[in-house]
């Protein structure tokens, strides 16, 4: 038995379940995962481990172990999806920490979360003084919510009142110096349209950017692969530590 | 086109990609029983005879050839079986060399017992 060779085949195995599992799963961010959420990643993950690893057992039962672990967790997401009670019930609720300004103890001390805990992530937010803060909500996820006091919210053009145009997603015309046709065929432009564009600033070729965006008011943002001669500011501080 | 394309990529690959593995990782039974040009069990069939009658040589001649059989087997089953089972059969195989040699009935017809056992949980 060549065991490297058991091994290296159970870990492409393992490799590309682990992928399709992780996909059929959705695309939740890890900071979006609940407690529940990161325990159950890293018993499926230590699962395709011992799949790899373990020559002392078949590769099939860890297989079935790895398909149930999923199949659960796609079922508690399937059924979440359908019921908010279930959803709350497996997902739990937000707390309120902070209500009108005020620390609710009694909440702090049921999330275990000490008023350390609090002020850290307060901190995060950027916010130093409390007295700022009318609302904190502590989320399923463990991140923290702040309102702040309207009085010491940022000012919007919307408070101002002043008129703002539409704003939404830049599309990507170059790509690592190649064009994409598709996403120029979407605005009803064209290669010599583009080119054009690209000679304007000064660039012959496309093959010379490496990311063109166009966003919604129709204004091209070029990088190119030569930076113009600007030198990268160079944070290391090395020589200075003696 | 593409959304031919992107089915392809996102429902067929995936499934056949498992359909693969799943297929792989239980191949020891398939691969236990055909696709070999000399299969392990008509041994165990014929070694008790020979070992009972005292054909020491012949016996011994046929261990030879059940361990070449079982080297070729094995190359196929060892992605979906158990090591230890492997092990089991590579060391019950060994007893049964030394038996055979020694001319020793009792213990070749254990060991050789043992070897059937083992191959029957194979793929199991």
């Amino acid at each position: 038995m060549n065991e490297a060779a058991v091994v290296f085949v159970r870990g492409i195995i393992a490799f590309f379940i682990l992928l399709i599992f992780a996909r059929l799963l959705g695309k939740q961010q890890v900071s979006e995962l609940t407690f529940f959420d990161y325990i159950l990643g890293i018993t499926i993950g230590s699962i395709a481990a011992t799949l790899t690893t373990d020559l002392s057992s078949r590769a099939w039962p860890h297989w079935v172990g790895l398909a149930t672990w999923t199949a659960a967790v796609w079922f508690l997401q399937w059924v979440s999806l359908r019921s908010r009670a279930v959803a709350k019930y497996i997902n739990g609720e937000p707390v309120i920490l902070i209500m009108n300004g005020q620390i609710m103890e009694k909440n702090l001390k049921k999330m275990r979360y000490t008023l350390d805990d609090l002020l850290i992530q307060l901190r995060h937010r950027g916010i130093f003084d409390l007295k700022e803060v009318e609302f904190a909500l502590l989320e399923t996820t463990g991140q923290l919510s702040v309102l702040k006091k309207s009085q010491y919210a940022p000012v919007t053009p919307h408070d101002l009142k002043i008129p703002t145009k539409y704003k939404g997603l830049s599309t990507e015309l170059i790509y690592d110096g190649k064009v994409i046709d598709i996403n120029l065929k979407r605005f009803n432009l064209d290669r010599a349209w583009l080119e054009q564009q690209l000679k304007a600033q000064g660039i012959q070729s496309p093959r010379e950017v490496f990311l063109a965006l166009l966003n919604t008011e129709g204004e091209l943002y070029v990088n190119r692969y030569q930076d113009q001669g600007q030198p990268v500011t160079d944070l290391s501080d090395y020589e200075n530590i003696s | 086109m593409r959304k031919i394309g992107r089915f392809f990529l996102s429902k067929v690959l995936p499934a056949v990609t498992l359909g693969f593995f799943v297929l792989l990782m239980n191949s020891g039974t398939f691969f236990k029983h055909y696709g070999v040009a000399d299969p392990v069990p008509p041994y165990f069939q014929r070694l008790p005879t020979l070992i009972i009658q005292g054909k020491w040589q012949e016996a011994a001649e046929n261990v030879d050839k059940l361990e070449a059989a079982w080297r070729q087997v094995v190359r196929r089953l060892q992605f979906s079986e158990e090591r230890d089972e492997i092990n089991n059969f590579r060391h019950s195989l060994a007893r049964l060399k030394g038996y055979v040699a020694a001319g020793e009935t009792g213990g070749a017809l254990a060991a050789l017992n043992e070897l059937a056992e083992t191959w029957v949980d194979l793929g199991r």
